[in-house]
């Protein structure tokens, strides 16, 4: 019974932790978004562009804060960059990169760095050889083991092995159609269907690779920028 | 002096609090402020679609309750995307407001792609203003979207083909009627009986050809299959009953299949003109109430 009700206590007061928690959360992201709404209050109503300028910039940081990046990102845009004095420039774009970068959107972030005059070059990664993949799957499991995915290689190499099989042993049984056509189709489903596996996981491989090397060299240029 | 009872110091405690809550109220409706003097600056929100800062701006400030605060709720939430609670929003206008007109219709296309059609045909009974034609045509759409072959007959009526903000819609509610009741409709029983006669048939006739020949192959395969084994090794061998029970379970599931994919090509078919007709329903309301 006691021991009933101390755990009772324990999830009473991990649930009101934890919802105070979330609601604390909330709230500070509604206080961020109705500062942000102020910003945009100070937009509407500025006479000068600067000020609009400056709203924006503070607009762009809430919503940034709020953890709305591609907001973030859309504010800056708005941002009248000629009024923007020149050292001030880069900053700006900087902070739009990084919103591209917060939103992953890894390829405006290189893009918008490059305009600040950040250099960013990624290293090419390693990429998979789409031929050598093609090539290595005539012998399913290497083009498997290529692609880094040995154990689909094991499963889909007994199911060719049990496709060859079928059709030996019922042409020797004297069924011919049975064994040739019986054969052919079900090859078609495992050796055929191994090629287009082995090119789908290929291409996958690449683009995370790609992917990661763009975002690690955009990262490194903006802490670098930042610091 | 005479002590007080328990049920004295409950008495006391309670005329206390009234008292407080008499003092605190007219304080906090002093916070309350107008939405009239923040109309230009939610009109600009709404306008530029920035719906993060007119909802933030909107719940964030104490505003007294309005109808014109209502309507702007709802205009912001349909701007959203929210349309169930923009709905709500717009029904909180009364019919005596200058935004009345406005709340009924984006009310009814906030129904209509919330698929609150009863909901929106009712506010649409209920109003008697300026807007008649705009009424039937909504009407006319939520039939055609509630499958409501009288009720739409009895709304397009009313349909005059001379507002450039509706012909259009009309002309197009007219034609999804045609096709859907004036037509006849791909029959499931005569896809089944398709598949029966020749396998994959069915599915032809149900508008997947692939999907057709690839069923023609499979049982006309399996159907070899169980010949060869057949005639040579005789009925009783394995491979017969195997084959022989796959090509009857092949040939059976794709008269199955057949029926299905008409009925499936219908509810397709249906799905496309309901999105049609839900897009034309919003346009006129965006053009009259812009």
């Amino acid at each position: 019974m006691r021991r009933t009700l101390l755990l009772f206590s324990i999830f009473i007061f991990l649930s009101a932790a934890f919802s105070s928690r979330a609601d604390a959360q909330t709230a500070r992201r509604d206080s961020l978004l109705f500062e942000a709404a102020k910003c945009e209050r100070i937009v509407y109503e500025a006479q000068n562009p600067r000020e609009v300028n400056a709203a924006l910039r503070r607009k762009a940081e809430l919503y940034k804060q709020a953890g709305l990046y591609k907001e973030a990102g859309a504010t800056l845009e708005r941002v009248r960059m000629y009024l923007v004095a020149a050292p001030e420039r880069g900053d700006v774009l900087v902070q739009k990169a990084l919103c591209a970068f917060l939103a992953e959107d890894y390829d405006s972030a290189m893009s918008l760095l490059a305009e600040a005059g950040v250099e960013c070059n990624y290293v090419q990664p390693k990429l998979k050889n789409e031929w050598a993949a093609m090539l290595l799957t005539l012998l399913v499991p290497a083009g498997y083991c290529y692609v880094g995915a040995p154990g689909e290689g094991l499963v889909s190499t007994a199911l060719n092995a049990a496709s060859v099989t079928w059709a030996v042993t019922q042409i020797s049984a004297g069924l011919p159609v049975i064994g040739i056509l019986g054969g052919c189709l079900c090859l078609s489903e495992t050796y055929m269907g191994a090629q287009e596996r082995v090119a789908y996981l290929l291409e996958l491989h690449n683009r995370e690779a790609l992917r990661e090397a763009k975002r690690s060299a955009v990262g490194k240029a903006l802490l670098d920028c930042l610091q | 002096m005479k002590e007080p009872t328990g049920g004295g110091v409950k008495m006391r405690k309670t005329k206390l609090l009234l008292a407080l809550l008499l003092v605190c109220a007219p304080v906090c409706r002093a916070q309350q402020r107008p939405i009239s003097q923040d109309l230009g600056f939610i009109d600009y929100l709404i306008g530029n679609n920035f719906t993060t800062d007119a909802l933030s701006w909107l719940d964030g400030n104490a505003y007294q309750p309005s109808d014109t605060l209502a309507y702007l709720r709802g205009l912001t939430l349909y701007t959203a995307g929210k349309l169930e609670l923009a709905a709500e929003q717009f029904s909180k206008v009364p019919a005596e407001s200058g935004y009345y007109d406005r709340s009924v219709f984006y009310g009814v296309v906030s129904d209509a792609y919330s698929g609150s059609y009863d909901r929106g045909l009712g506010r649409l009974e209920a109003y008697n203003g300026p807007y008649q034609e705009l009424k039937y045509f909504e009407m006319a759409a939520l039939s055609l979207l509630k499958d409501d072959k009288a009720g739409y007959k009895a709304a397009a009526s009313a349909f005059t083909y001379s507002d450039y903000t509706m012909t259009e819609g009309e002309r197009l509610f007219d034609k999804v009627y045609d096709e859907r009741y004036a037509t006849p409709q791909k029959s499931p029983w005569l896809a089944a009986g398709l598949s029966a006669a020749i396998p994959g048939l069915g599915k032809i006739y149900a508008g997947r050809k692939d999907e057709g020949i690839a069923a023609l192959m499979t049982v006309g395969v399996l159907a070899g299959f169980t010949a060869e084994a057949w005639v040579k090794k005789g009925p009783t061998d394995w491979r017969t009953i195997v084959f022989g029970t796959l090509g009857s379970l092949f040939y059976i599931g794709n008269i199955y299949g057949s029926y299905m994919s008409v009925g499936i090509y219908n509810d397709t078919l249906k799905d496309a003109q309901n999105t049609a007709v839900v897009f034309n329903l919003h346009l006129p309301v965006r053009s009259i109430f812009k």
